[in-house]
């Protein structure tokens, strides 16, 4: 009795965290996110988050959408974020919902200091134009401006922006100005009315309870309702498509597939992030991928695994049931298509009835690791080219190491014999495909960036694909590694079947790329932040007949920080995407060289650009006065190419 | 020089390639031009490369179509007039790709050179060198190259920076003043050598920009 009062009182808590600032969210939103400013913005992030380009132009693109360039009040506000008005350590939150064939995309902050709020609302907005103001329930001040909504009282700031499902049924390029600014009106109207929706929101709202509760940022999917939304803009959009596109789009019939909703959390500690996700799949789907993953890993596969492999992944699925569902889907999407549904499903119907899903399933179960054992090195020739004295070049064969990945595939079968009769099959085809000792070897140079080699060997009830000749040849036959070599998540693995897997130690393959000499990487600037970043990246996936779990554990090398290098990486990635390769150009309109590969009359040449004289081989030196007046002389003019002139051959 | 990349887009995906111009001008400003494409230093990765579709969006050509556009633009050199001797030759075991031709004249030159560089996607003509009286110029326009560049820059990234732009101009005059500092003048001063990385070249337009005055 005790311990069911203890988890009620729990779960009171939790609902009351998760009821900070309930009311104002939507009852059933697309998608819904809350971020515990306190956790994230810890030790000093803020200050390094604010030198970031990404985050001015997150903040800038955001909070201040209605404002354009670099004023420097704005910049100012992007400086003095913290003192902005609004409260950083309580909970942020995000939401999309829709709202009659709109999509409201909202932020929701806490105040802390209205009148600071209140001061820099009115560098942002014109709050002295009255007119624009509504006054809605619990004292909100609203502001709607293109699309973007700001609206406060003393305890909440709410901004975001509109967009609409439904596209109007004449083009907005073909709207005269009345029709345009009527348009205006009526998007504004109906994002009053979407506001005062919002505010008037209960505090029932279920998906509020699957959050993680101490996560720093914590988020909900429904998934079904987004492909809804999807399928509705799409219907809308005037984009040529044809009717029947429309009803292949609208007929939702992989809908069931697509029935469930998704809890994602982030969790941050030092070094350390964490994320999870837990997924209630609907009814339907979850009988289907119950079967599909139900089965365990033939533990004798981790025998080959090496100890201390980069990246190690396994998967286990029944390739049985994986084959029916497959055909099951295709089956849903095909059904009641418009003109070729009934051929395609009577296609897929003849291509169920010959394939046989039992022996492919036999033949491999569906229980696979892949292994990337190491990096070697292998040196290769080229060509290039050195120059003396007077620069006439002369060919040079150099040497340079490249790296070359090593890795394995192992897997199980069930059916040895069969798999190995398949794989004699090829045999008489190809030289380059050979059976010794029972490997079969293809050598071909397309494998060249992987050694040169592929093997493939077959043992009681496991099958090996690999580059690597030591473990085909020597490994394999031993019996594989030792049993304790094994990593702990390959031993839960081995013990309890989760159905996905994997291990990734990034500052091995970093070690690898830095020995690489021939492209630089240890004096590549970026280097020292890939050394603190790789660290290790462990993932695990579990399906119950409750849903499914993931698991995703990063840990960074020597102790970095985790968020300093998450925003150092999202601020490469927002500079290499903003990246200004060229120099103001100036384009040149002429014509191009017209190449007329069905003339055969004459040939084309063009006439002697200006600025260029002829050379004529006969005439005398230049005295010293005309090299002078050479040497004084304005440069040479830009040429200006004209079109091209036939000529007559002259016979 | 542009469309030597062009003429296998291969060089997209290579982590290293090189490409080398040799031009020796006599004094009727008759000679010989050398263009070499190398990709050996990829080699291993091309190879693995050419059995794809594309990578990452970037179409790979097939053997046989590199043959093809090589074939298409020997076929238009050789009807180039004042072009004498012109030859494109292939080596795909190494990736190695060498135009070479004889000119008569400056004019021919630039119109086989314009030939060369140029696709039919492009809207510029290229004509980048002149002569004068004991003087000599060469003005590349490598501006549609670098508004290409900034359009397409998924298209060319970062991979042009471990590729080099080598040219090498010879002359029978000595060479009393260059307008380029980039350019490394030979011991007997008839000899041009600059060299770039392409990706400078993308970033500076005008760097391969020369005016040259002989003794």
């Amino acid at each position: 009795m005790k311990k069911i009062f203890l988890l009620i009182l729990l779960a009171a808590s939790a609902l009351v965290h998760a009821q900070d600032l309930a009311e104002y969210l939507p009852q059933k939103p697309l998608f819904y996110s809350r971020v515990n400013l306190a956790q994230v913005l810890q030790n000093n992030t803020l200050n390094s988050l604010k030198k970031q380009d990404f985050f001015k132009a997150l903040i800038q693109n955001t909070l201040l959408i209605t404002q354009r360039g670099n004023d420097s009040a704005m910049m100012a506000i992007i400086d003095n974020i913290e003192h902005f008005g609004l409260s950083l350590n309580n909970d942020a939150h995000f939401s999309v919902s829709e709202v009659d064939s709109t999509l409201q995309f909202d932020f929701l902050f806490h105040i802390n200091n209205s009148a600071e709020l209140e001061k820099n609302m009115s560098q942002i907005l014109p709050l002295n134009d009255s007119s624009i103001y509504a006054s809605i329930g619990k004292d909100f001040k609203l502001f709607i401006h293109n699309k973007v909504h700001y609206a406060w009282n003393k305890d909440v700031f709410v901004f975001g922006s509109t967009y609409s499902l439904r596209s109007e049924q004449i083009p907005l390029y073909e709207m005269d100005e009345q029709q345009i600014k009527a348009l205006s009106t009526i998007e504004n109207e109906r994002q009053s009315t979407v506001m005062h929706g919002l505010f008037h929101g209960n505090s029932n709202k279920k998906y509020l309870k699957g959050l993680f509760q101490k996560a720093a940022i914590t988020s909900y999917i429904d998934l079904h309702n987004i492909f809804d939304a999807y399928t509705t803009m799409l219907s809308s959009l005037h984009l040529g498509m044809r009717p029947m596109d429309l009803q292949i789009i609208n007929s939702n019939r992989l809908v069931p597939y697509l029935d469930s909703k998704v809890y994602i959390s982030a969790y941050i500690a030092g070094d350390e992030l964490t994320i999870k996700t837990k997924g209630h799949p609907g009814k339907e789907l979850r009988k289907k991928l119950f079967k599909v993953y139900n089965r365990r890993y033939n533990s004798s596969i981790f025998n080959y695994v090496p100890a201390k492999a980069i990246f190690s992944s396994g998967i286990k699925i029944n390739t049985e049931a994986y084959i029916n569902l497959t055909f099951d889907i295709m089956h849903d999407y095909f059904k009641n298509m418009p003109t070729y549904g009934q051929y395609a499903t009577k296609a897929v119907t003849l291509l169920q009835t010959f394939l046989d899903e039992k022996g492919l399933g036999e033949l491999v179960r569906g229980d696979v690791l892949f292994n990337l054992n190491a990096i070697n090195t292998q040196q290769v020739t080229y060509t290039s080219y050195e120059y003396d004295d007077e620069y006439n070049s002369k060919e040079v064969t150099k040497t340079e190491s490249i790296n070359v990945p090593t890795f394995s595939i192992i897997g199980s079968t069930a059916n040895a014999k069969q798999l190995e009769k398949l794989l004699d099959l090829g045999l008489d085809f190809s030289s380059k495909y050979i059976k010794e000792n029972k490997v079969y070897t293809i050598k071909d140079r397309y494998f060249q960036p992987v050694g040169g080699s592929l093997f493939i060997t077959v043992k009681k009830q496991l099958f090996f694909l690999s580059n690597d000749s030591n473990f085909i040849f020597n490994t394999v036959p031993n019996g594989g590694y030792a049993r304790k070599e094994r990593t702990t998540m390959q031993q839960q693995c081995a013990r309890r079947s989760k159905v996905f897997f994997l291990e990734f130690n990034a500052d091995q393959l970093l070690q690898a790329f830095a020995n690489d000499t021939s492209n630089g990487t240890t004096n590549d600037s970026q280097f020292s932040f890939w050394q603190n970043a790789a660290g290790k990246i462990s993932a695990e996936q579990r399906f119950s007949w409750f849903g499914a779990t993931s698991k995703i554990v990063y840990k960074t090398n020597d102790s970095a920080a985790v968020l300093p290098l998450l925003s150092s990486a999202l601020n490469a990635l927002y500079l290499e995407n903003n990246r200004d390769y060229s120099e103001s150009a100036a384009t040149d309109s002429t014509a191009a060289y017209p190449i007329d590969s069905a003339s055969t009359e004459g040939d084309y040449i063009y006439d002697l650009p200006r600025g260029v004289e002829e050379i004529d081989s006969t005439e005398a030196a230049p005295t010293d006065e005309a090299v002078e007046a050479v040497e004084e002389a304005v440069p040479v003019k830009k040429q200006i190419a004209t079109k091209p002139k036939k000529i007559k051959s002259k016979k | 020089m542009r469309l030597l990349l062009c003429c296998a887009a291969l060089l997209l995906l290579s982590s290293c390639f090189e490409i080398v111009e040799d031009i020796r001008f006599q004094p009727n400003y008759s000679g010989s031009y050398k263009g070499i494409v190398n990709l050996s230093a990829s080699k291993t990765q091309i190879v693995a490369y050419m059995k794809l579709d594309s990578v990452f969006g970037t179409h790979v050509p097939k053997q046989n179509e590199v043959e093809i556009e090589i074939d298409r633009k020997e076929s238009l050199l050789k009807r180039c007039k004042g072009i004498k001797n012109a030859s494109i030759a292939r080596d795909f075991n190494n990736f190695i790709f060498t135009i070479k031709f004889d000119f008569d004249n400056l004019d021919s030159f630039n119109n086989a050179y314009t030939m060369v560089t140029s696709d039919k996607h492009s809207t510029v003509n290229v004509f980048p060198f002149s002569a004068g009286n004991k003087s000599f110029s060469r003005q590349d326009k490598l501006q549609k190259i670098a508004s290409d560049a900034t359009k397409n820059k998924n298209k060319y990234p970062r991979l042009f920076e471990q590729s080099k732009y080598t040219a090498i101009l010879h002359f029978p005059f000595e060479i009393s003043t260059c307008t380029n500092s980039s350019c490394k003048l030979s011991n007997d001063k008839k000899n041009i050598f600059i060299s770039s990385s392409l990706a400078n070249l993308v970033n500076h337009p005008s760097f391969l920009n020369t005016q040259i005055l002989f003794k």
